[in-house]
């Protein structure tokens, strides 16, 4: 069963800044976190989201909206999705973890994809900055497990 | 992104690194070489892979492994290769074992590991199983029937995935010659090596009174079950099947005529999700014909049907693999790998040299498996 759009109920979701964003219940729906709390019936208006801010919900919302339109085709939403994730690294990481929370399956499988292609081929060192990790080992661990796959850095 | 992530999507990002990117990412930090090394990620990896191998999307589906073997050089050459029109080469890969015997016996892969085997000539008890994609190897420890604890025997190997344990095995079946000579006991002794315990174990194999038809012996893994070609104390031809999970033996038939017909030579391989024999014909030790039996449906008799006849007097010699297109992979007398089309009867070069009985050609994966294990043997290499 699909809802029409112009039949679809309006919910409020509140961001962790403040902001109330007006969406149709059928796109926002695509977040599975709100599609329960519709489905239980504990939907108030407007639902707080706290750990999500207002320019990312935004952002949300927009790929949602686009997901949820039953008319576009699979080559169409491949591409409007690639250019979607043209982002700078900090947008990047506030949508991915807005998906996580909201538990939205497929915008989180699209920026974990554009991120693996954004390390693919980097060399470690390169990696632990963009991730701001910091390099644990010791020299001698560090160069054990690279003889141990030292192919793999030729 | 100089924010903490959670290790979960870290997970989900890595997940979609292909193998080699991943080898590179275990030396970025301790959390990162654990959670790659970990048997979930691995699985999880694998189940993608699978996934994908399946639906045919984003990844290379249509990877084949190719061996090659060079009598001048004496050595064995591995590759992948894509299915198209030319066999492209898409990646060498590398071999660092040497056998005894000219070459090994591939005896199967599953999920991106050769099971490898020193028996091809004389027989060595070196048992090999290796992903090449990551340069990974175990070496099985030696069996417990061989030549000096039971005299004459003949055997054959299963390898396969037990999805259930999450486990991969190798099945070791032995008939030991009776004392008449010639004949040979049934039921085999059997024994199963599983990667996880790193041991061999006898199981109980009184439910398989048959004996492996031995020349030139061949197995098939498929829907979860190894597959081989054996016949009963009447000498009727069936084939016999492990299921890798419950570790029992059940048999099938096979097509009417491949029953009682003395079979100078046949072989069985995976032919989808179900098995195919190829079945040579002639007269002594010279082979006239090759005839491809399919079956449609696992695990239905009726559902065998012949698919072609290849003529060999023209210089073509076995039947390496069934392609995706209904082509044919053949060796030739002069040791080439011909592609050939059933319907217009036409071979075509692929520009492959080897020699003639050392072609082995499968479908193949690129795949983790094996690299928590090295990581085990590191550590107990670290603590001694």
């Amino acid at each position: 069963m699909s809802l029409s759009p112009s039949t679809s109920k309006m919910l409020s979701l509140k961001s962790s800044d403040g902001k109330v964003l007006e969406v149709e219940e059928h796109v926002a729906v695509l977040c599975e976190t709100i599609k329960s709390l519709v489905e239980d019936g504990c939907a108030d208006s407007p639902i707080p989201l706290a750990n999500v801010d207002g320019a990312t919900l935004g952002n949300v919302m927009e790929w949602c909206k686009k997901h949820a339109d039953q008319k576009a085709s699979a080559d169409d939403l491949e591409d409007w999705d690639a250019e979607f994730v043209e982002r700078d690294q900090g947008e990047l990481y506030h949508l991915i973890m807005a998906a996580n929370y909201l538990n939205i399956k497929g915008l989180l499988d699209l920026i974990c994809q554009k991120v693996a292609d954004m390390i693919k081929g980097k060399h470690p060192e390169k990696i632990r900055e963009i991730f701001n990790i910091e390099n644990d080992f010791t020299p001698e661990q560090q160069e054990q497990i690279r003889k141990d796959n030292s192919w793999a850095f030729e | 992104m100089s924010d903490f992530l959670p290790r979960e999507i870290f997970f989900e990002i890595l997940l979609r690194l292909p193998h080699k990117a991943l080898l590179q990412c275990t030396t970025v930090c301790k959390s990162w070489n654990s959670m790659i090394t970990s048997p979930n990620f691995i699985t999880t990896h694998l189940n993608r892979t699978t996934l994908s191998y399946i639906t045919n999307n984003n990844t290379p589906a249509d990877l084949l492994l190719l061996r090659q073997y060079f009598e001048s050089g004496n050595k064995e050459r591995y590759s992948l290769r894509r299915d198209n029109e030319t066999l492209r080469r898409y990646a060498r890969l590398e071999f660092p074992f040497e056998s005894q015997n000219p070459f090994f016996r591939i005896v199967g892969s599953c999920n991106g590991l050769l099971c490898l085997s020193d028996d091809f000539g004389f027989y060595t008890y070196t048992i090999i199983l290796y992903n090449p994609s990551i340069r990974k190897s175990v070496t099985l420890p030696g069996p417990r029937v061989t030549f000096k604890t039971h005299g004459p025997y003949k055997f054959a190997l299963g390898f396969g995935f037990d999805a259930k344990h999450n486990d991969h095995k190798v099945v070791r079946i032995a008939n030991i010659q009776g004392p008449v000579g010639l004949e040979y006991i049934v039921p085999p002794i059997v024994q199963l090596y599983s990667v996880a315990s790193g041991s061999w174990r006898e199981i109980d194999s009184s439910a398989a009174p048959y004996e492996i038809i031995d020349r030139y012996w061949s197995q098939a893994f498929v829907n979860g079950a190894i597959h081989w070609l054996a016949s009963d104390r009447q000498y009727d031809n069936l084939i016999l099947s492990f299921d890798m999970g419950t570790e029992v033996f059940g048999t099938m038939k096979l097509p009417p005529c491949l029953v009682r017909s003395f079979v100078m030579d046949m072989s069985i391989k995976a032919f989808g999700e179900s098995l195919l024999v190829v079945e040579y014909d002639g007269a002594l030790f010279f082979r006239e014909s090759c005839s491809i039996w399919v079956m449609k449906e696992y695990g239905v008799a009726e559902s065998w049907s012949k698919r072609c006849t290849v003529s060999l007097r023209g210089g073509l010699g076995t039947a390496v693999a069934l392609r995706k297109k209904g082509e044919i992979l053949m060796s030739t007398d002069d040791g080439e790998l011909v592609s050939y089309h059933p319907e217009t009867q036409q071979t075509k070069d692929l520009g492959i040299h080897g020699t003639k009985d050392s072609f082995y050609v499968d479908n193949y994966m690129e795949t983790l498996v094996l690299l928590n294990n090295s990581a085990r043997d590191e550590e107990s290499k670290n603590a001694d």
